[in-house]
């Protein structure tokens, strides 16, 4: 065959799966203290064509985002330990909010740290 | 009820043809408002715990034997045997059961607006339906007369007849209800969550003031309030006109807004009113005494 074959893609999370995901913060990323919160710098990786021409096109290495308010104390909480159900119970406490609010407001937050690179979620708890 | 166990663990459900206090539990997770043919789908985290689904009919239907054909068309799609319905009748409504694990719906019908509004609970329990279900099915209301209860999303208010429901923008932790009356008059309920993220360091006079201005109104003025006995706010402010002659001319519609922070239940509610200049106008306090629940 002229092309590769494409990787299976894995079979999709079930609803509750995703609930038990145990989100953490990304270990390769670089924290400082700021006057209100903390600023995390992500380093940016590129892949494929761009990896080798990053440098000559002098594309940007890293990308810095200011954690405050919030934000910082739902980053806090992302230990590896929490499953994303704690997460979405923290939150609907802490404000006294219904369930499926909370579970939208804390889904939308994750996906975009995760975007963001500042979170992974494995999709099995990491061994002990 | 306020302060009562009861209120404690309900909230208010309503409609334009239909009140009733569910769970706190339950929130709304699918719906379609057509007034004609709508339904409600409620969840709690566990999943589907109820839906209600209204829909305008030609006459006056045999609820029962409604009932039992959605039972006997259930039965013979799991493959299962007919087998009558148990029937008993709670508040306004005509129950019907099967067997523990089977489906229950009530049934009620409104006549002044030949309406049929069905209840369906997916998994019959006698416990759990005596101690969950049955409060809800007696608060179970249809609305008649002359003023409406609207409750959605935790969002309450209940208005004269005459305003009808125009939007609902439900967002998490903030819920945005729209309704005018025939003579252009624009009413907005709001009800937002998480109070101290949003406020900031803002007081309440603040946050209205930015909420309007966000939102292409023109202050005219804004003072701290109690209302409700609450910390809130008190704005006036002008809209463009959206409607008819007035829209073409840009003419200024006055407004006015209220808000208060309900600091126990760490909520902001305003409630925003504007129209053409001589169009007769709600009372805004009146409507937020009967408006704080929830």
């Amino acid at each position: 065959m002229w092309f590769k074959s494409k990787p299976k893609s894995p079979a999709a999370l079930s609803f509750t799966g995703q609930l038990e995901a145990l989100p953490q913060q990304n270990q390769h990323v670089t924290r400082a203290p700021h006057e209100r919160g903390i600023v995390i710098t992500v380093e940016l990786v590129y892949n494929g064509m761009l990896s080798p021409l990053a440098k000559t096109l002098k594309l940007r290495r890293a990308k810095k985002y200011w954690v405050d308010g919030l934000q910082l104390e739902i980053y806090q909480l992302i230990d590896g330990q929490r499953s994303v159900a704690l997460l979405i119970e923290w939150l609907a406490e802490r404000f006294q909010l219904g369930h499926l609010e909370a579970r939208s407001l804390m889904v939308q937050y994750l996906a975009v740290l995760l975007a963001r690179g500042l979170i992974a979620i494995p999709l099995r708890a990491p061994a002990a | 009820m306020a302060g009562t166990e009861a209120s404690q663990s309900t909230t208010r459900l309503a409609w334009r043809w239909f009140a009733a206090s569910i769970p706190k539990t339950w929130e709304i997770a699918a719906y379609h408002l057509d007034d004609h043919d709508g339904q409600l789908q409620l969840h709690d985290r566990d999943g589907l715990q109820a839906q209600l689904i209204w829909k305008t009919v030609k006459r006056a239907p045999d609820l029962r034997r409604l009932m039992d054909d959605i039972h006997r068309r259930a039965r013979e799609t799991a493959k299962l045997p007919p087998q009558p319905l148990t029937f008993s009748t709670i508040g306004v409504c005509a129950v019907g059961h099967g067997e523990p694990g089977e489906a229950a719906y009530a049934s009620a019908f409104l006549p002044t607006a030949k309406l049929l509004l069905q209840w369906y609970c997916p998994r019959f329990e006698p416990a759990e339906f005596t101690e969950v279900w049955e409060p809800v099915l007696r608060s179970f209301a249809l609305a008649e007369g002359e003023s409406r209860e609207w409750a959605l999303f935790n969002a309450r208010i209940t208005l004269p007849a005459r305003f009808v429901f125009t939007e609902v923008l439900p967002q998490p932790a903030n819920i945005r209800m729209d309704f005018s009356d025939p003579k252009r008059v624009q009413l907005r309920v709001r009800r937002f969550g998480m109070a101290s993220v949003l406020l900031g360091s803002d007081d309440e006079a603040a946050f209205l003031d930015r909420l309007l201005r966000g939102e292409h109104a023109a202050i005219d003025a804004r003072e701290s309030a109690t209302i409700n006995g609450r910390a809130g706010a008190r704005v006036r402010f002008r809209r463009r006109g959206t409607r008819a002659l007035d829209q073409l001319t840009g003419r200024w519609w006055p407004g006015e807004a209220l808000l208060w922070h309900d600091r126990d239940t760490q909520r902001l509610h305003t409630i925003e009113q504007w129209g053409p200049r001589r169009a007769l106008r709600l009372d805004l306090d009146a409507l937020a005494r009967q408006s704080h629940v929830v």
